[in-house]
């Protein structure tokens, strides 16, 4: 549902043609499906005339989905600018909530209309890696990012490379792989016949990097190794290959005259299916320049989702989606011919199989809606129970990072209305603004609480409304502040730490009444932090901020120290301003000097100089901790320490040392009692192998305790229930959870 | 690398506004010599032959009378004077810390165990990080550079260079590539990885070379004539 209480309406628009049957054109089709699934109404705008319906006619019958046609005298596809045009007067005429668009050259035209901040954009056409990301890319790039409100992206590996490379894309980078939908009638085939030749298929196009040529040679060379082998390719693009002039020739020859390949010539895809699902193992084997791609091969995944086991070159990204013991990867032709020589066995046969239809299953169209049905309650979350038909909010304060998903979730509620008091600085504001704002709010969130929660709770005593609320929110910082003790208590509802600890402090300090003191924890998005780990993480270390000095950096480092002494493997990452980014720390001369001093340390020790990694800090937190194991928390105090949950969110293991008021928010089982235990503790997890156990037991306790969802509700509650009923909770009936709850 | 980029030309700035400084100060202690303004004072004479002629005994005798005062102006020279400037070509004449190794060749790199083992043995090795490559390779004179496609192994501070969807380690090679190129050392790589095989390299070894042995034959090829 949306703010105001309707079904969900998008818009959606490939620039693919959906006459021509390919992966794109499915992916569009699928698209449609998905949201219908989801609940969505939708209208799909084709780019080209129909000539043929054979995908646009299912989604025709569908309740809820119109498909907009081109004018049946129309003879040419829409151009970009046709198209953003016409999406944009559809918009116009009756405003949607989402626009799904696909294709960048159509989302870059989109940012620039009314569109934008709607926009849930497939990006296909992405440079690859770093080096071909040029400087106006980038800027298109990072406009598309600002004007999206979701960036679907194919698989994890896009996912990390664009928050890598544009920070604005973190945190609306999320997965949408493709879909792989068999066509009517077809089922996967059964297991392989014993005695029968092992027939190889390959489909698609005809190219020197898809090694095509080569595989020509797979029945001569099995043969050699006494395995029968028929060889089947589909296709009849055969690539004219500038580098290879000689390359179509040698093709051709080879497909029409080599012995044991038959080649069907071009299929339609339903027709290259079937033929594909009559065949034993694909190939889809390639150069290794392929390698290093951020897409997958929907072609893989349709052969999976037919029970067609297929040879494909080991890279992380396969790792990741069939494990690294799948027994068919191959890297060069020799491995290749050993890999089917050896699935000629059939337990190893009966293995990559199982492997493959297993891995299909998250390429459905269900795993597709079911996907965007999690995107939606993220973008459109549903109403509190018992919440006020209307609730005007007003969140003031200068610095809003610990408040950003917060107030999108605020802002996305049916029935709110939210507005921002942005405080250039922590003393600092325009009085007439906050005073129009103040008029106006049903409920006053000041985050942090310093003269910003000063100033509202004296004007609302003066000239506020009986039934508006003020809620502060305290950090760690104000409370050694004199703010605190010019509040008049009385004049606020609320106010909320983010630990049980510090509520007690804060009682104890300001002798405010215990009822007025609440906990809502810190929040972690564990929906985008909870990611596969990169192989190998189990010996990676992580600290996510150094500076100030009170992080103690020292500290992990002496972990590290140990842990490097009997295992060189061990790693620690940080990812973090360094101290002299931050001039209030770096002008004091006490943080300056520990710091030098640690620097130093790590410099000249031969156990520590190549150990320490300093990497820069940025919101691409969730996508740097896939190379993090351990997340360590070695400081002198803190409130809540988000970098433990994020861990534990991501999938590391936490390490804490026993900061006050730590064993409130995080299980004790994590927290040792110095860095020798620390160490102990860690390199125990590894050799004993309890690394994956113990990280999804983190990732398990953080969901229960600290997810987006949940904190979210809970401040929902907090702002938009009836005053009476906020009234009537207090610290007793709004707990923070318990790490092991 | 922008950064460093920046670093730089704001040093080099300094350094102009610096010697520009020095130059102003000499051009005015130069107005104020006394040979200077004698000169002045009789080309002046010169052109006002009436009443130039009559003052100037009395202008000459003025000079006279302050030749002892110290020129204050000509002072500023040595007192403006920045402590420490350096130009980037000021690195020619720099010594170099690792060649006084008696190693001969001087070799940065991004290593894995191995490969730094096996160099180590023949070479002084600049080891590299991901945090201080372009940094460290900008202040070392070294004679190659040579990135071992193992370095990208978990466990090591390259972890995952080479792998797609890990950008930071591929920024951190491309800064370090780039100096390199600006310095004209030759980049080399060792073994193969899926992300770093089309980056330019001067020079690839295969997959389990022996450093020790090939790198006289490496340096052959690309013209290093350093000798251990």
């Amino acid at each position: 549902m949306t703010p105001k209480g309707n079904r969900v309406r998008a818009l959606v628009y490939g620039d693919v043609d959906l006459n021509i049957i390919d992966g794109s054109a499915i992916w569009a089709q699928a698209m449609v499906q998905a949201l219908h699934e989801a609940g969505v109404e939708v209208t799909f705008v084709l780019k080209a005339p129909v000539r043929t319906d054979r995908l646009v006619a299912p989604l025709e019958k569908l309740p809820g989905v119109t498909v907009r046609r081109l004018p049946e005298d129309a003879t040419s596809s829409l151009t970009v600018e046709a198209s953003a045009q016409l999406l944009t007067e559809l918009d116009a005429a009756e405003p949607y909530d989402l626009a799904v668009v696909r294709g960048r050259r159509l989302a870059v035209r989109l940012t620039a209309t009314p569109l934008a901040g709607r926009l849930w954009t497939y990006l296909t056409d992405v440079p690859q890696n770093v080096a071909e990301l040029t400087g106006s890319l980038r800027g298109e790039l990072a406009a598309v990012a600002k004007a999206s409100r979701f960036l679907l992206c194919q698989t994890e590996e896009l996912r990390c490379f664009l928050e890598g490379v544009l920070y604005k894309a973190a945190g609306k980078c999320v997965l949408f792989p493709p879909v792989v939908a068999l066509p009517a009638g077809l089922e996967p085939a059964g297991e392989r016949e014993p005695g029968t030749p092992l027939k190889l298929v390959y489909t698609g196009k005809f190219a020197p990097r898809w090694n095509t040529y080569e595989m020509t040679s797979l029945p001569r060379r099995l043969a050699a190794r006494e395995v029968d082998t028929e060889l089947h390719m589909i296709g009849d693009k055969i690539h004219n290959d500038r580098t290879d002039p000689g390359f179509s020739r040698r093709m051709r020859v080879a497909l029409e005259s080599t012995p044991g390949l038959v080649w069907h010539g071009g299929h339609p895809r339903a027709e290259a299916m079937r033929v594909t699902s009559g065949c034993d193992v694909g190939l889809s084997w390639r150069h290794s320049d392929l390698d290093a791609s951020l897409e997958l091969s929907t072609k893989v995944l349709e052969m999976g989702a037919l029970g067609v086991p297929v040879v494909l070159n080991r890279t992380p990204m396969h790792e990741n989606l069939l494990g690294a013991g799948y027994p068919l990867f191959a890297n060069s032709e020799q491995e290749v011919v050993d890999v089917l020589a050896g699935a000629a066995d059939p337990a190893t046969y009966a293995r990559a199989r199982s492997s493959c239809l297993e891995a299909a299953r998250d390429f459905t169209l269900e795993a597709a809606a079911g996907r965007l049905k999690r995107y939606l309650r993220q973008a459109f979350p549903p109403a509190t129970e018992g919440a006020r038909a209307r609730t005007r909010i007003v969140v003031a304060g200068h610095d809003l990072k610990f408040f950003t998903r917060l107030l999108d979730h605020l802002r996305s509620l049916p029935g709110t209305e939210v507005r921002v008091d942005q405080w250039p600085a922590l003393g600092k504001h325009d009085p007439e603004v906050s005073r129009e704002m103040a008029e106006w709010a049903d409920v006053v969130v000041c985050e942090w609480c310093g003269p910003n929660a000063v100033w509202y709770s004296e004007w609302l005593k003066k000239n506020g409304r009986p039934n508006q609320r003020l809620v502060v929110r305290l950090h760690r910082f104000e409370l050694y502040g004199a703010w605190p003790g010019r509040l008049d208590i009385d004049a606020i509802d609320q106010v909320v730490c983010v630990s049980p600890h510090y509520a007690d402090l804060t009682r104890k300090m300001t002798g405010w009444p215990a009822g007025k003191v609440t906990v809502i924890p810190n929040w972690v998005d564990d929906a985008q932090f909870g990611r596969a780990k990169l192989p190998g993480a189990e010996h990676h270390l992580g600290v996510i901020g150094m500076a100030p000095w009170r992080k103690r950096l020292d500290l992990a480092v002496d972990v590290l120290e140990r842990l490097r002494r009997d295992d060189p493997r061990f790693t620690l990452f940080v990812k973090s301003k360094l101290p002299w980014d931050l001039p209030w720390i770096w002008n004091r001369s006490e943080e300056r000097a520990s710091f030098e001093a640690l620097f130093r340390r790590i410099r000249r020790s031969p156990l520590l100089a190549s150990g320490v990694v300093f990497d820069p800090a940025g919101p691409d937190v969730a996508s740097w901790l896939r190379r993090v194991g351990f997340v360590l928390s070695t400081s002198d105090d803190e409130s809540f320490h988000l970098a433990p949950a994020e861990g534990m969110a991501s999938g590391a293991v936490p390490a804490l040392l026993p900061w006050e008021g730590s064993d409130r928010i995080y299980d004790p089982r994590w927290i040792h009692e110095d860095p020798a235990a620390m160490a102990a503790a860690i390199a125990a997890t590894v050799a004993e192998g309890r690394w994956e156990d113990e990280r999804e037991q983190a990732r398990a306790e953080v969901r229960r305790s600290y997810s987006l969802e949940l904190v979210c509700d809970r401040w929902a509650e907090l702002l938009t229930l009836s005053r009476d009923g906020a009234a009537g909770r207090t610290p007793t009936t709004c707990p923070a959870p318990a790490p092991s709850a | 690398m922008a950064d460093r980029q920046v670093a730089r030309l704001k040093a080099a700035l300094a350094d102009r506004e610096a010697r520009v400084q020095i130059l102003e100060a000499r051009v005015a202690a130069l107005e104020a010599s006394t040979s200077l303004r004698v000169g002045r004072a009789v080309t002046d004479a010169a052109r006002k032959p009436g009443k130039g002629v009559v003052a100037l005994p009395r202008e000459l005798y003025r000079m006279w009378r302050h030749r002892g005062a110290p020129n204050v102006i000509t002072s500023v020279d040595a007192r403006e004077r920045p402590m420490f400037s350096a130009r980037d070509e000021d690195r020619l004449i720099a010594g170099s810390p690792a060649a006084a190794l008696g190693k001969g060749l001087i070799v940065a790199g991004v290593l894995g165990p191995a490969a730094a083992g096996a160099l180590g043995e023949v070479a002084h090795v600049v080891p590299l990080l991901p945090h201080d490559a372009a940094m460290v390779l900008d202040a070392s004179d070294v004679d190659l550079v040579i990135v071992d496609a193992a370095a990208g192994a978990p466990g090591g501070p390259w972890a995952y260079l080479g792998v797609p969807g890990v950008p930071d380690r591929e920024r951190a090679l491309l800064g370090l590539m780039e100096v390199a190129r600006g310095r004209g050392r030759p980049l080399v790589l060792l073994g193969t990885s899926p992300g770093l095989a089309g980056l330019g390299w001067d020079a690839t070894l295969k997959d389990g070379t022996s450093l020790d042995e090939a790198l006289p034959g490496l340096c052959g090829s690309l013209g290093i004539t350093a000798t251990s």
